[in-house]
């Protein structure tokens, strides 16, 4: 773990928590982690990881191992958007976000004013009286993060919160996030999208197979594995060279990665590097079908860091 | 009060179910209310119905709701599990209630003890409130929508076997937990309404000492049992 987040007092201490589902199977084995007052937590991992199990758990009653402080041991503390939002179909966006914060805790005038401003920031405003179960699954999940946002709980759980939301949603869910932030509130979010965690969070987990591999600012991750851009070269269908056959590589690329249809190369400079690379692969008899140059980002780092794909198979 | 609230709003706004509600119990009963059938036998397929009603119509929104992850939705809130068991009972006994209203009356009207009309609307009340206590019970203890009418049935069967709806009690235990039996004043008020013999204002108190005592067990161990409606989504 990293004290990413500088003097922020700890919310939520983890520490080798372990949980295993009903049926026997491991979900999570000794995660530890800190949730730090405040900031922006970003769980990035791919499928099955156990990041949503963890999310529940933060908003549950607790498991041995995890601590919360008194600013979030009451569950009207938090608030957990998970990631399938439930709701009465029956009834309006409007009343299902109404209903929701006054369980919550919220009177009855104060839940209806605040889902109506919220379901407005979230552009729900046309749809807000129409029955929930004509929503498509992106207005879903605007509803759940407005509900969510319109808790005010100071530790906002919010699982796969992109999942489904157009650019437009995107960009309302950013905001939202980004004055919660400046609240001093705190959320822990769970996401695939490793550009929207750097952008948007304090702090980026990175979780495989229920453990947190590492925890640190998305600079600071970035850092460990070196600034060089990425290099992607992709080969037509049966036509990859034999890397063994190569020789060795020109002296820009720093790092390469092959598998059976793709190379990832490291290269300082790439607009002085790419012709003698790709010299270098077509000497083998490559076909190239594609090359994407970028600047290395969370998915570069969680691959080094963890040896992993963000994008991989779950377990 | 929000979930009486929100089980009204929903109630009121499933409008052809609602309807259908009131139609089915009209449907079934009447014909018996109005047939020549010997009073046990009437108070027999009207106990069997009511209870059914309020068992069946508890226990299956109860299992739908957790497998939606809506109870799971409810109960993280930090609403109190009690009150939401509490809330959700009195919420469900008087829908039904009222869905039944109208079934109710043609039974006293063709009975002609309308005497016993007061009653039989307690003895109504007090076992769908029993009925309604049942469902987030026995939703707990299954796995499915099958699961939980099976079981619903099986349970509400005993229970009124045990309180004497198919078999008089005879004189030793079966009495004793007959008179126990929170069915029980149903039974007898039915019988009263159907046969105009006064009902034994003594059959009340241990029936309903039962109910009372169901209602705050439940209640106090609601936030226990409550965990195992939020399955499957909930770890």
């Amino acid at each position: 773990m990293s004290p990413g987040a500088g003097a922020k007092p700890l919310l939520v201490t983890a520490e080798a928590v372990a949980y295993r589902y009903p049926d026997g199977s491991p979900a999570l084995k000794d995660l530890s982690l800190e949730v730090r007052e405040g900031e922006c937590l970003a769980l990035l991992g791919p499928n099955g990881s156990g990041k949503s199990t963890f999310l529940r758990l933060l908003g549950g009653d607790g498991v041995p191992g995890m601590r919360r402080t008194a600013g979030v041991d009451d569950a009207r503390k938090r608030w957990l958007a998970t990631d399938r939002p439930a709701l009465r179909t029956w009834l309006s966006g409007r009343e299902n976000a109404a209903i929701l914060l006054e369980l919550h805790g919220a009177g009855s005038g104060e839940a209806r004013a605040t889902a109506n401003a919220w379901l407005a920031r979230f552009g729900l405003e046309a749809d807000a009286d129409r029955p929930a179960g004509t929503y498509s699954s992106g207005m879903r999940r605007r509803l759940a993060l407005a509900t969510a946002f319109g808790t005010a709980a100071p530790l906002l759980l919010l699982d796969e919160p992109l999942a489904g939301l157009d650019p437009g949603g995107r960009e309302a869910f950013a905001e939202a996030l980004a004055d919660h932030r400046a609240a001093r509130k705190t959320s822990v979010l769970s996401a695939h999208d490793p550009a929207f965690a750097a952008a948007h969070c304090d702090r980026v987990a990175f979780i495989v197979d229920g453990r947190c591999a590492v925890a640190d600012t998305p600079a600071r991750l970035l850092e460990r594995v070196g600034a060089r851009p990425r290099v992607e070269i992709r080969f037509a269908a049966g036509k990859s060279p034999d890397p063994d056959t190569l020789g060795p590589a020109p002296p820009a690329v720093r790092a390469s990665a092959w598998d059976e249809s793709a190379v990832i190369l490291r290269v300082e400079d790439p607009s002085r590097a790419l012709p003698e690379t790709l010299a270098w692969v077509l000497r083998g008899g490559a076909s190239v079908a594609s090359v994407d140059v970028r600047e290395p980002d969370l998915a570069d780092a969680f691959a080094t860091l963890t040896g992993r794909r963000l994008e991989g198979r779950a377990r | 009060m929000t979930i009486w609230r929100l089980a009204w709003r929903t109630a009121l706004r499933r409008r052809r179910l609602f309807l259908w509600n009131v139609a089915v119990p009209l449907l079934l009963l009447t014909p018996v209310a109005l047939s020549a059938a010997a009073a046990p036998h009437r108070v027999a397929v009207f106990g069997v119905f009511i209870v059914f009603f309020g068992a069946f119509g508890s226990a299956i929104p109860a299992v739908r709701d957790a497998r939606d992850g809506w109870l799971d939705e409810i109960l993280r809130t930090g609403y109190s599990a009690p009150r939401w068991f509490l809330e959700r009972t009195l919420a469900g006994t008087t829908i039904d209630a009222l869905q039944l209203a109208p079934a109710a009356l043609v039974l006293l009207w063709s009975a002609g003890g309308a005497g016993a009309g007061p009653v039989v609307l307690l003895s109504v009340l007090a076992t769908l409130w029993f009925a309604n206590l049942l469902g987030p019970l026995v939703a707990a203890a299954v796995r499915s929508l099958a699961e939980a009418a099976l079981a619903s049935a099986a349970l509400s069967l005993l229970l009124l076997h045990l309180a004497g709806f198919f078999r008089t009690p005879v004189p030793g235990w079966t009495s004793l937990v007959a008179e126990w039996n929170p069915y029980t004043p149903l039974r007898a008020a039915l019988t009263a309404g159907t046969s105009g013999m006064p009902m034994e204002a003594s059959v009340w108190l241990p029936s309903l000492l039962v109910a009372a005592g169901a209602t705050f067990g439940a209640a106090v161990f609601a936030s226990d049992w409550s965990r195992r409606l939020r399955w499957p989504r909930t770890p």
